[in-house]
């Protein structure tokens, strides 16, 4: 008697604690994303930023507020990286324009230099503009291009500006390099 | 005695230091230039470029160009870099076949290609997964109409080697070039003959 007792008992427990193990588990599934984000690194690694994790820029360029929002997305996302640069200060990227014929929008390279094509940035919504510049700033912090649309480090010209899962993830990986 | 010892200790020093500096800084000759461009005897430093087309896509390559062209490399002409040090490699080439437009053929056309060895000549400086022409190779040339004249090729897709030089209309990347040219994806902007065209008016 006793012990039917008991084992009613442990089979009422039972049955809760399975109902609630499974409402968690569909809980997870709906609160968190199903698929993990991506990190992409520059490959070789290489980046801009300075040893006290600064990113400073210097340079004029006909897309100076796209540039800046570029700027303010980044710093959005982990403030204070991207700054100005001072009298005080050296600079870690400088951005220029040029004028040439061909495919290439924009460049980022290994030396600090971003560039922006006016043949291909005059002809661009200002939102493509944003984007080119926000990936440009992507590199020199050592993100690497992605092959996804949806990412701002998508290596063609579309219109999204802001990070993705991807790109904070691999803004993440970077800076614990820096 | 020991004053003029001393003296010439120091210009001994000067005189291995400069020495040292000029040895540290001795350039490739333009031969030695010619035989290594394409290959991995530098290292390679990747640019990151973000394009206005999909230049994966052959069809928008090849619809954004406004010359392409099967082509022999002949010989390497020299290096030029714009202000960020960035190099523009000048081959001496002879076109082959027109794909799309009409440049001079049995001739000798100087061809801009963005990338190349660096100003001290320690590496190569090259747009991400682009590659450099090799001298006697036969490429098909994707490349831009300048507005003085010249023709660019820059970025990835710019150049596909022809492993089929014999008989190039055979060849995978020409069959596959042609492909894409019969169904280009067209985009408007701004174009530039060449000197090098055979309609050009100068």
């Amino acid at each position: 008697m006793v012990n039917e007792t008991v084992k009613k008992a442990f089979g009422l427990v039972g049955v809760v604690v399975m109902f609630l193990v499974l409402t968690a588990v569909a809980l997870s599934f709906v609160i968190s994303p199903v698929y993990a984000a991506t990190a992409t690194l520059n490959n070789p690694y290489w980046d801009c930023v300075d040893s006290g994790k600064h990113l400073d820029w210097d340079g004029k360029t006909n897309y100076m507020p796209q540039f800046e929002s570029a700027v303010n997305t980044w710093n959005g996302y982990k403030s204070g990286i991207i700054r100005k640069d001072t009298v005080w200060i050296i600079e870690d990227v400088k951005i220029s324009d040029y004028y040439e014929v061909s495919s290439v929008a924009a460049s980022s390279s290994s030396n600090g230099k971003i560039k922006f094509n006016q043949y291909n940035m005059d002809v661009n919504t200002n939102a493509q503009n944003q984007k080119i510049c926000t990936a440009m700033l992507g590199s020199a912090l050592g993100l690497g291009a992605t092959s996804v649309s949806s990412d701002v480090m998508y290596t063609y010209s579309n219109s999204v500006t802001s990070l993705s899962a991807n790109d904070k993830a691999s803004y993440d990986a970077a800076y614990k390099k820096y | 005695m020991k004053r003029v010892y001393r003296i010439g200790f120091v210009l001994f020093a000067l005189i291995v230091s400069f020495s040292l500096v000029a040895c540290g800084n001795q350039k490739l000759s333009g031969e030695r230039i010619a035989e290594i461009l394409g290959t991995q005897e530098l290292p390679y430093d990747y640019v990151r470029a973000q394009y206005g087309i999909d230049v994966e896509d052959l069809r928008q390559v090849v619809g954004a160009a406004d010359y392409v062209f099967v082509c022999l490399i002949k010989g390497y002409d020299s290096t030029i870099y714009n202000d960020s040090d960035f190099p523009n490699t000048q081959y001496v080439i002879e076109v082959i076949a027109n794909i799309k437009g009409e440049l001079r053929k049995n001739d000798d056309l100087i061809l801009v290609k963005s990338g190349g060895i660096s100003t001290k000549h320690e590496k190569f400086v090259l747009y991400e997964y682009d590659i450099l022409p090799k001298i006697s190779e036969c490429y098909i040339v994707l490349a831009y109409g300048q507005p003085n004249g010249d023709i660019l090729a820059s970025g990835v897709n710019s150049n596909l080697l022809i492993i089929n030089k014999d008989n190039y209309a055979i060849d995978v990347k020409y069959i596959e070039i042609t492909e894409a040219f019969r169904n280009e994806v067209s985009s408007s902007r701004q174009r530039f003959k060449s000197r090098y065209d055979i309609h050009y008016n100068g």
